[in-house]
């Protein structure tokens, strides 16, 4: 299948300046040499914790801040040098949805003249259209009527957060960006928006490429995941792969903090708690970048910088020791 | 461990006086904890959790009023307490900490020089023996590098690692009760992970009777042998965590738990809860879930349903389980 997005070697580094001559200090790396593709129709998340570098991705995807080196294709145009008629084009198949839609939506600003403002910006559809259009996209996003003439700060964050996606539906857009679509929101809520989400994709041909740290609304979610640990991808592959067989000690960590709900799941399940907290990106430790957390780090470990390394077509491991992983683990089970 | 009731909150009705009328936050609650229980109070965004921790910590804001109901400590009525003995029980007996440790420090002083007021304050200890403790607080949060943690000010540390802070302060006056109110929310999951974790080890070393507020049911799986549920400002069922997750019985945390996405569900959709939460200004007349849940019946709009007993141990609002009467 053809990529919609394929981004190389993508790097984005942050000068670090000092308060009073604004000299630069050092470097946040805060993306350091990623790459994947998303083929079209699918679903890839970017999983990590603060400061893993997976929002700036998206903020480089976006256009919002230019990559210090590597390149952003989508449908093979290089998104930092789009002119004209393809930026037109960028501009309307290139969605977001955020975190926090109160935020993202003008608090005086009806629903209906909100979600027709995309419209008239990147179509020409006539004026009587652009309402009935209105009309369809909120019933598609399962809104009732009568919220086309209220306000964003009277809805409820559920409803608020399908305005957003119904804004950034109602162009049609190829690609849509979802930066922890759920996490402001509750439980009961969180999932019809989860929902709602699968239904469209479904329905419309979409494509995503999911932003979030919540592993447990990712595998439902996604067909593909990158694990992101301080800039870099650790481990990358099918939904199947991360969660059935994870290679790296980040991802099992990862995936045993997420508190079990299952009291007889949460007996069979080994516990990983990494000590510390992600150190600053500004000065990574040396080799790879969990040495000083990793519970299995040897001398190596310290020293060398692991290369992403091939396990199957579709997943990669960055980590000197995964073929002792398994059988490390299975003993101190 | 002698099973004495610690603490008995009855009937406790708590209102929010506002300009867009009267907030009914709390109703009715009633609920009993005994020394060395833990606790956890489950419900999602405006259910009252944090308004019933704030009673009890005795830390409501202004406008709160308790309509009715008494919060009886060791037998002695919180909300009788005059001015000048809630000082003895705030912050010494009853300790509480908050989703952004933040707000448990004040940024103009160091780490030391927050524990050690509170030490010397309600202990009288010297300097010394004020430093010396704190010393001992951190390590007993697992704070590396004690030495250096004292000297930092708030913002100098990691959230995980001031979230572990106001641990320390907050246990600093040897509580009899902690209640600890969304403490992971606002952490990494791999740093909640730890402080979970944390709070388990002092829950058994300390025999902390723990009254943990989350919104998130698998954290009280991970931490607490009981658990509560609210909704609308009032507790719909309370029983053993394990038995409310495998086997809920109000409707509404059966949907709940139902909601959630877990981490081994691979496709299909996720159930959810359709309509949205009561006004709390005009909550329902009966159930509060009267208009969300597919299983009403008329009755269910007449009053609120009074609580049944289930298996000894449990205990619901709902009039499904109507029969064996409280
Ligand atoms: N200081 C206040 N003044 C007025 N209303 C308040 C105040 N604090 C809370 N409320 C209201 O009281 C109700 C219960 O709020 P509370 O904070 O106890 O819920 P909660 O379960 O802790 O919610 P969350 O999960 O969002 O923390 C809500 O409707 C809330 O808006
Ligand atoms: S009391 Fe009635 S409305 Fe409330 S949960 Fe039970 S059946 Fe549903
Ligand atoms: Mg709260």
């Amino acid at each position: 299948m053809r990529s919609l997005l394929e981004i190389n070697e993508l790097t984005k580094y942050f000068p670090v300046k000092t308060g009073l001559f604004g000299r630069v200090v050092g470097y946040v790396r805060a993306v350091d040499g990623v790459s994947f593709k998303i083929s079209e129709g699918a679903v890839f998340a970017l999983v990590g914790e603060s400061g893993s570098g997976k929002t700036t991705i998206l903020r480089c995807v976006l256009r919002l801040t230019e990559p210090t080196s590597g390149e952003i294709l989508i449908e093979g145009r290089n998104v930092t040098q789009l002119r004209g008629k393809d930026l037109k084009w960028f501009r309307r198949n290139v969605q977001a949805v955020f975190q926090n839609p109160y935020l993202s939506l003008n608090p005086r600003m009806k629903v209906k003249d909100l979600i027709a403002e995309p419209l008239k910006t990147h179509t020409n559809v006539s004026k009587n259209e652009v309402y009935r259009k209105v009309a369809e996209v909120l019933a598609l996003v399962g809104l009732p009527e009568i919220v086309a003439n209220q306000y964003p700060p009277n809805l409820s964050g559920g409803q608020a957060q399908r305005v957003a996606i119904a804004r950034a539906l109602s162009i049609e857009p190829k690609l849509l960006l979802l930066d922890e679509p759920t996490s402001a929101l509750d439980v009961s809520v969180q999932a019809q928006i989860l929902n709602l989400l699968v239904e469209l994709k479904e329905k419309l041909g979409l494509t995503y490429l999911l932003v979030t740290h919540d592993l447990s609304v990712v595998r439902y979610m996604s067909d593909y995941i990158a694990v992101m640990y301080l800039g870099k991808i650790m481990e990358i592959g099918t939904a199947e792969e991360i969660f059935s067989e994870p290679k790296h000690p980040y991802t099992l960590a990862l995936l045993s903090s997420v508190p079990e709900l299952n009291p007889q799941a949460k007996k069979l399940k080994k516990k990983i708690i990494l000590p510390g907290e992600p150190p600053s990106p500004m000065n990574p430790p040396s080799g790879c970048r969990l040495s000083n957390r990793c519970p299995y780090a040897t001398k190596e470990c310290v020293t060398e910088e692991p290369k992403l390394t091939k396990i199957t077509e579709t997943h990669y491991v960055r980590c000197l020791r995964h073929e002792d992983l398994s059988s490390l683990i299975t003993r101190e089970a | 461990m002698s099973e004495e009731k610690l603490l008995k909150v009855s009937e406790l009705t708590i209102h929010y006086h506002t300009v867009e009328g009267i907030i009914k936050a709390v109703r009715n609650i009633s609920l009993e904890v005994n020394v060395g229980d833990s606790l956890c109070i489950v419900g999602e965004s405006g259910s009252g959790k944090s308004t019933l921790g704030l009673a009890i910590s005795l830390s409501l804001p202004k406008n709160a009023v308790v309509v009715s109901g008494s919060i009886l400590y060791k037998g002695r009525d919180l909300l009788k307490l005059k001015t000048s003995e809630v000082g003895r029980y705030r912050g010494k007996e009853i300790s509480m900490i908050f989703q952004d440790p933040a707000t448990t420090f004040n940024p103009l002083f160091t780490i030391g020089e927050h524990l050690t007021d509170i030490l010397r304050h309600h202990f009288g200890m010297s300097r010394e023996e004020a430093l010396e403790r704190a010393v001992e607080l951190l390590k007993m949060v697992r704070l590396p590098d004690q030495a250096r943690i004292l000297h930092a000010y708030p913002h100098e540390l990691s959230g995980g690692m001031l979230q572990r802070a106001a641990i320390a302060a907050a246990l600093s006056t040897n509580p009899k009760i902690l209640i600890a109110d969304e403490p992971t929310t606002m952490l990494d999951v791999t740093t909640q992970a730890q402080i979970l974790d944390l709070i388990n080890s002092l829950k058994r070393e300390l025999n902390l009777t723990l009254i943990l507020i989350t919104h998130n049911l698998g954290i009280a799986g991970e931490v607490c042998s009981r658990t509560a549920v609210m909704y609308a400002g009032t507790l719909l069922e309370e029983g053993p965590t394990e038995d409310i997750i495998l086997n809920p019985l109000h409707p509404y945390t059966a949907k709940l738990i139902k909601a959630v996405p877990i981490i081994t569900k691979t496709q299909g959709r996720l159930s959810h809860i359709p309509g949205v939460l009561p006004d709390l200004r005009n909550p329902p007349k009966g159930c509060p879930f009267v208009d969300r849940c597919e299983l009403a019946t008329p009755e269910c709009s007449a009053s609120q349903p009074e609580y049944f007993r289930v298996g000894g141990v449990r205990r619901v609002a709902c009039i499904l389980y109507g029969g064996e009467h409280e």
